[in-house]
Formats: structure tokens, sequence, C-alpha cells
């Protein structure tokens, strides 16, 4: 069932960005002198 | 359900979606299509652009709808009109083309000969499909030429300048007045000041000029345009015999539906009293009466053509008897059941959806708030 | 040049032009998605910019798409009625559905996305953004469904009285396995060809040392979402559906040079010259078992090979004109019962039988130099599938390794990221198209001689009309979508260049008045 598959692929590639770009935000970018607003 | 019932509401839908496309497009194409008319200024023109901005894209998806309905329900109609048009067809499309990239482009460049050129791409993209569409009209009203081989293998043997004759045209020029009015009841609505007073005073006018062409269409109809009428039994509930059957031409056919139900002289009627009120209404400026006298009058006008040929939507002048009526050159039973579903639940949401978007865009433009806003706006 | 070969010229560069906006559609309408969600959850405006300044570029490459799509609709009718006809019972539904169920929401949510920044709470504007990138896939999911009927059509009957191909169950239709593939391979080649977009173009600004946080943001999003789209790409690569139906076969095995059926599980040739005359693949390089176990998911079953499906194809067109006779004397009003009978034991080969109307008209008494031509043409030339589907593959695999490594170094929270992965990425921006024109001309070259697989010949599909108004169209297509697609590339250009300071914000680097003359 790959429209099944496409679901939960597209979330999961979502999430991923949207997990990343946090994590990265949370963390702090390194080097960054100002945090961006 | 039977495959009878399937078939009327089909035609019934078909002209929905018509009516869907003049109504909400006819707006955007009207405006779109006044910019040098009624726009004197770069600010101007940018409040009338901005007013359709949010909406003409999914306006014209009633467009889309309408082309993928009738291939989806008429199959052999879609092939047969959209084929024998070709050359009218390519131009609409080549004018439709321009739309898009004209709204999205205009206001990239700061440069007063690009936005000029745009200007009027959008108006030519806006009044040649307006136009075309009326002719289009205006020749299935007199019937096209075309036949089907052995294999059902359409071929179309007239030519696109015969086209335009002058029936056709004249059902072009109505088309397109009424697009253009349509649009100016409303610029009314969205706009403010000069611009409103002079979409006002054009409506005033064009409106009443829509209805006298109609009633002229309609007696030139009458007196010189020969109908149509199937003379054998038609099996309205079996599998399509597009190519068996025989059919009449004779004067006063298309006014043989009218004497048998009296009652729908009242569509081309409420045609031309809508023109008639919304003229007045722009006048007395009742901007919301305008605006929906408008839509009333070119949704009948779109009826009335359909109510006139029923039940053919495409008859044939070279041999008759090939000619497409909604009983005979439609999709098959299933297909038309699972499109009307689909269609029951998608429509009310589609109307529902846009007609938030309209709330959330409600209220007039002005100058001012092209200026403030001048790098988000079109 | 007869009508046949310009109605497909036309069809192919229509088809191809739109294909250049369509994916990148598909792929940045999530990112943007993603973007707004960031800034709706951490309240930084810089995602905010993001997401309109992408948002920018994308109604850019968006204008380009509605414009180009409408032609597509246009076409089936005007220049392939008889297709129209024969098939429309089917194959016009899902387009139908499209406009009702996707575009709709798609367009008016468009003009919401781009003009109810003001006008709409955060929460209620990320939920149209959402809404729009979830209309957009939809709009592919249908269009992928009739696309995916062309190649493997299944759910539907020939009727002889209405003389057309018929509805049989919608949902056969809808859950084709072709048609399924197809749409999961089509979405995510577009997710990556977002992400190329976002991370070359935000690649180009930190090698410029410009907008800097703005630019390690993009990159970041793009990097992950890339990554994850990639790597989907390649495992969900179509290849799964080829073992289906006649069509899928012969374009396999077009696709794979298979001349010939060998022992299972098949070779898989990486590369060689294939060779139409000897039918041979001259200095190929195979490794062994790898496209059996593709192809095939087995060790046991065989990969049909080209001159096996000849063979059959020369008894199904044998038996299609037996079909075809019979139904023209049906047609003529013979309807006794033993042409019926007999016509429905062969009716499955009736497109086959229709090959045969390119040769002669007079299908009944075809003589065995047509039929052999026939046969000969029931395959289409291997060395354009061959080296289209390595090109496609080639690019594939060259950015799952630049998403690779632009993720770790994302990942690594490498602030100065190589000068040299930089490049790479900038680079690489033409090739998510190559890759997807590649990939559109395998399904769609592959599948000749036929328009509907094993139902509808392509030369017969077309519409009767003349050289002239389709040399007309095709001339008056050419020279508009070229002015277009100069006209979108520049302003892409433009307004790539002018980075997020286009949106005068008053907080990027070009917005001092001496660097920026207009919009």
């Amino acid at each position: 069932m790959w429209y099944f598959a496409w679901i939960l692929g597209v979330l999961m590639a979502c999430s991923f960005g949207i997990i990343n770009a946090m994590w990265l935000e949370f963390k702090g970018y390194e080097g960054e002198d100002t945090q961006a607003d | 359900m039977d495959y009878e019932a399937l078939r009327f509401i089909w035609w019934l839908l078909i002209g929905v979606l018509l009516i869907g496309f003049v109504v909400t497009d006819g707006f955007d194409m009207g405006v779109a299509a006044l910019l040098k008319v009624l726009g004197k200024s770069n600010d101007e023109r940018r409040v009338m652009i901005n007013a359709i901005a949010p909406h003409w894209d999914g306006n014209q998806v009633w467009l889309i709808t309408a082309g993928g309905a009738l291939f989806a329900a008429w199959p052999t109609v879609y092939a047969a009109s959209f084929s024998g048009f070709y050359i009218a067809l390519m131009l609409t499309l080549f004018a439709l083309f321009l739309r898009p990239i004209g709204f999205e482009y205009r206001a990239k460049i700061d440069s007063e000969a690009w936005r000029n050129r745009w200007d009027w791409a959008l108006t030519a993209g806006s009044a040649i499909p307006a136009l075309i569409f009326g002719v289009a009209f205006g020749n299935l009203l007199q019937g096209v030429p075309f036949y089907f081989d052995d294999i059902l293998r359409l071929h179309y043997t007239g030519s696109f300048w015969a086209l335009l004759n002058p029936f056709a045209l004249l059902a072009g020029v109505l088309s397109l007045l009424m697009i253009l009015n349509h649009g100016a009841t409303y610029l009314q609505l969205k706009t403010e000041a000069e611009l409103k007073a002079r979409s006002e005073n054009l409506s005033a006018v064009l409106a009443l000029v829509c209805a006298a062409i109609f009633v002229l269409a309609g007696v030139w109809l009458f007196l010189a345009v020969d109908g149509y009428s199937v003379t054998s039994l038609i099996d309205t509930n079996g599998a399509n015999r597009t190519t068996d059957k025989t059919v009449l031409i004779s004067a006063g056919a298309w006014f043989s539906n009218y004497a048998k139900w009296p009652l729908l002289w009242l569509v081309p009627a409420l045609g031309v009293a809508g023109f008639v009120v919304c003229a007045l209404a722009s006048k007395t400026q009742r901007h919301i009466t305008a605006f929906i006298s408008s839509s009333l009058a070119i949704a009948m006008v779109v009826l009335t053509a359909g109510v006139s040929m029923f039940p053919f939507v495409m008859p044939s002048s070279s041999t008759p008897a090939h000619s497409l009526t909604m009983w005979d050159a439609t999709a098959s039973e299933s297909t038309l059941m699972i499109m009307f579903v689909v269609a029951c639940i998608f429509v009310p949401l589609i109307l529902a959806y846009t007609a938030w978007s309209y709330f959330v865009m409600r209220g007039r433009l002005n100058e001012q708030h092209i200026r403030d806003n001048s790098h988000s706006l079109y | 040049m007869d009508i046949v070969d310009l109605s497909r010229l036309q069809f192919a560069f229509t088809a191809m032009i739109h294909f250049l906006f369509v994916p990148l559609t598909l792929g940045l309408a999530f990112l943007l998605a993603i973007m707004e969600s960031v800034y709706v959850m951490t309240g930084k405006t810089i995602y905010r910019d993001m997401t309109k300044f992408w948002g920018k570029l994308f109604g850019i490459n968006f204008a380009l798409g509605v414009t180009t799509g409408i032609a597509m609709e246009f076409q089936f009718g005007t220049n392939w009625s008889y297709y129209s006809h024969y098939v429309g019972d089917i194959f016009g539904a899902p387009l139908a559905i499209e406009a009702l169920m996707a575009f709709f929401l798609e367009s008016t949510l468009v003009g919401l996305f781009f003009f109810g920044w003001d006008r709409l709470s955060k929460e209620k504007h990320l939920a149209v953004t959402w809404l729009m990138a979830l209309a957009t896939n939809l709009s592919a999911l249908w269009i992928l469904v009739a696309n995916g009927w062309m190649q493997h059509p299944i759910g539907s009957v020939f009727n002889i009285d209405t003389m057309r191909m018929e509805l049989t169950s919608f949902s056969e239709v809808i859950f084709n396995p072709v048609a399924q593939v197809k749409f999961v391979h089509t979405v995510s080649a577009g997710y990556v060809t977002g992400a190329v977009f976002v991370l070359a173009i935000s690649s180009w600004y930190l090698l410029k040392g410009r907008d800097l946080p703005f630019a390690r943001r993009s990159f970041a999003i793009a990097s992950a979402f890339g990554l994850a789209s990639a790597l989907s790409v390649i495992v969900l690569g179509d290849e799964s559906g080829y073992e289906l139906g006649d069509v899928q076969k012969v374009k396999l095995a077009a696709v794979e040079a298979e001349w010939h059926t060998h022992p299972a599980p098949a070779a898989f040739t990486v590369f060689g010259i294939p060779n139409e005359q000897t039918q041979t693949t001259d200095y190929a390089l195979k490794i062994p078992a790898v496209l059996g176990l593709i192809a095939t998911r087995s060790v046991t079953e065989e990969v049909a090979g080209l001159s096996e499906l000849k063979e059959k194809h020369l008894e199904r067109i044998i038996r299609g004109q037996e079909a075809y006779v019979l139904m023209t004397q049906y047609r003529a009003g013979d309807k006794s019962p033993a042409t019926i009978n007999r016509f429905n034991e062969v009716s499955a080969n009736l497109g086959y039988g229709m090959l045969l109307t390119a040769y002669t008209d007079d299908v009944a008494n075809a003589t065995a130099e047509h039929i052999a031509q026939a046969v000969e043409d029931s395959i289409p030339k291997v060395w354009p599938l061959f080296w289209s589907f390595r090109i496609m593959v080639a690019c594939g695999v060259l950015m799952l390794v630049l998403f690779a490594a632009a993720f770790w170094h994302s990942a690594k929270r490498t602030v100065d990221k190589p000068r040299w992965l930089l490049k790479f990425a900038l680079f690489s921006l033409p090739l998510p198209w190559i890759a997807s024109e590649a990939g559109w001309f395998v399904a769609e070259y592959g599948r000749q001689p036929w328009a509907i697989g094993e139902i509808l010949p392509t030369h017969l599909a077309v519409s009767q009309l003349s050289v002239s108004d389709i040399w007309f169209s095709l001339g008056a297509i050419a020279v508009l979508y070229t002015i277009f697609v100069i006209i979108e590339m520049w302003l892409m250009t433009k307004y790539a260049r002018l980075g997020p300071s286009a949106l005068h914000t008053g907080k990027y680097d070009l917005e001092s008045p001496a660097n920026v003359k207009e919009a």
C-alpha cells in the first residue's frame, strides 16, 4: 500500500525538517554573535 | 437513480459549472479587461488588480473544472467541441496563458514600460476568452459541421473563419460586454472614490446595452436561425447510440421548449430583468444589488442558451443525425454516478472555503493601502 | 511530419515545460509549511521572513505552473479527440476530481497564503499553508492516477456499442499499483527538487557571505527535508512497478537493454552501448542478479527480454486483427451470436489489431510485411530509454550524496560549511530538473507505441486536424513558452540574487539604498 507509505513518508520528512531547525535553534547557532529573532 | 436521471443531473451540473465560471471568473476577467478603461493611474490599476488578486486563481478553476467535468461526463462532447473549435480554442488558450503570469509578474519590476505591457497582456488575456466563448455559443446554436466515421472518429469539416459569422459575433460581443459589466459591478463593491464612481457610470450604461443585445439576439434566433429537433425515439436509459437517430432542422425549433413549458420564459425574462436592475442599482449606488443582479443576468444568459437547445449540446449542421445530445453523448452510468457523488461532496466544500476566502479578504481597497503595502501586493 | 508526429511533439513539449514547474511547486510548498511551522512554534520572525521570501520565488514558479497546466487539460480534447472519446469514461474522472478536490483548494489558498498575512491569525495562516501544500500533492495524486491508468489500464472494459472503454471498477483505477508507485516516486522527486532549490540558493548566499543567519537556517531545513526525500525517491523508485502488465515489461526490458530473456535472476547493466542492429549491448558492464532482485523482488522470476516480448506481440497482433475485423462486421450490422461470441474471445487483443491501422487501411487483408512491421514497432527504441534512465539514476545518486553531506554538516552545527560543499550544492541546482525530465521521458516514451497500454495506439488517438493547424499551434506555443520561460528565469534569478532584502523589512544585507533599485 504505497499511498499509506507516502502519508508516513511525508510526515516523517516534514517533521525531520522541523525538528532539525528547532534543534539547531535550541542549541544556538555556533559562531553567531547575536540570536536571530 | 437510473441512467436517465443521472444524464439529466449532469446536464444541470455542467450548467452549474459553466455558470460558476462566468459568475466568478467573469468578474475578474471583467476587471482585468477594464484595466486600461477605468484605471487612470498605476495606483488605480493596482487597486483594481489587488481587488481580484486573492481570488482570480480560485475563480479560474471553475473553467478547469468545467473542462474536466465535460471530459468525464460528456467525453464525446469534450472531444468534439475542443478539436472542432481547434484554432479558436488555441487562441483562447494563448490568451489565458497571459493571466497567471500577468498578475504575478506585473509588480515584480518597477518600470512603467514593464507594467504597461502586462496591463495589455491582462486586458487581452481576459477579453479574448470572453469574446471567443460567446462566439462558440453562437455557433453551437447554429450547429457546426462534423460527422463521425465507422469507428466513431470525429471529422470536423468547417473552417475557423466560418465561425466568425454575424450571429456568432453578436453572441461574442454580448459575452464580452456582460463580463465587462460584471467586472464593473465588482469594482463598485471593492473600490472607493473616483474609481467607484467610474464603475457605477459604466455599469449604468453597459448593463442596458447588454439587455438590448440579449433581446436582439433572441429575436434574431427566432427569425433567422434554424433550430434542431430529434424526430426519432431516443432511449434515454440505454447505451449511447450517438449516430443512430433522425434529426430535423427547422425554423423556430429552438423555441419549442418554451412552447412546451411556458414557465421557461422566466429564464430569459430574468436575464433581461437582471441587466435592467443592475443598471438602476449602479446608478443609485446600491452596489450589492448591482453585483447580484449582474450575476443573475449572466447566469440566465447561459441558461437561456442551454434551455433553448435542450436536449442538444452540439448539433451537427452537415450530418444532423450525428448531433450530440445530453442523452446520447454521455459517460457510462457508473462514471456519471461516481462523478455525481464526488460533486455532491466537493461542490459544497468549495463554495464554503471560497466564501471564507472572500470573507477574509473583505473590504474596500484604496490607493493609500496600495502605497503602504507596495512590496507585498500585486 | 504528419499530424501524429506533430501532435506528439506538441504534447511532449507542453508536458515537459509544464513539468519544469510542477516538481518545484510540490517540494517548495512543504518547505514553506515547515518554515512557517518553525515560525509559529518559536515566534522568531526570521522564519516568517524565510516563508515570505521563498514564498515569493514559489509564486514566480507557480504562475507558470498554472499557465502551462491549462494547456495540458485542453490538449486532450483539442489534439487527442479520439483518445478523449475512447477512454474519457475512465480517464476524465480523475482529471475532474483533481479539479474539484485539489486544484480548487490549492488555488483558493494560494491567494490567502500571499495576501492573508495581516488578515489571518498566525495559526490560521499556518493551516492555510499546510492545506495548500497538501492540495498540491492531491493534485499530483489524481493526475498520476490518470497517468498510471495509461500505463496499466485496469478496472475497465471495451463496449462495442459505444465504441469505447468503460469503467468497471473505480477503486481498481485509484489503487492501480502502477499509479501508486508513480505517485510516491513523482512527489518525492518534487520534494527533492524543492530541497535542492533552497539548498543551492542558500549555499550561494553562504559562499558570498551574505544574510548568513537566513541562509544557514534555510540550509538546515532543506538538507534535512531533502535527505529524507532523496532516500524515499530511490527506495520507492518506480522500478517496482515494472513487472505489471505488458507495457511496463517492455519498458523495463528497454530501459535495461534486456534483448533476450536470461535465466533468473537477471543481471543489471550498469553501462553499455545498446546496438539495435545486432540486438545486443556492446561493452556491457553487468552486475549479476541485481535487476532480477529489483524488478521482481525474487531470485527465481525471469525478467522478460525484448525478443520474447515481440514473439508474444506477434501472436496478439494476429488475434487482434481478427478482433478488429469482427468489430467492423458487428458495427456494420452483423450482430449474429457467432460474431459476438468470437469477438468476446479475442477482444482483449483489439488494441494490437489497431496497431495495424498505421500500415494499412484494410486491416482484414494486412500482409505479412505489415504484421512484421507492427511487431517491430511494438517496442520503443532502446537507446533513448537506456540512457535517460541512467541519467536519471546518476542525478538521483548525486543528490543523495549532496544531502547526506549537507545534513551531516548541518547536524554537526558547522557554521562555516566547507566551500566544496557549498559549491557542490550550488552546481547541483539543475540536477533535479534533469532527473525529472529524464524520468518523465522514460515513462512516456517507454509506453510507445501505445497511448493507453495495449488498448489504444498513439497514432489512432489523435484529432483529425490539418497539418497547418497543428503547425500554427505548435509554433505559437513554442514562441510563447520560450518567452515565458526566459522571463521566469530572469525574474527568478533577480529575486534570488536580491535574497530576503526583496521583502523590504529593513533587516537584510542588501537594503541600503545604494544596493536596491527596485522591487
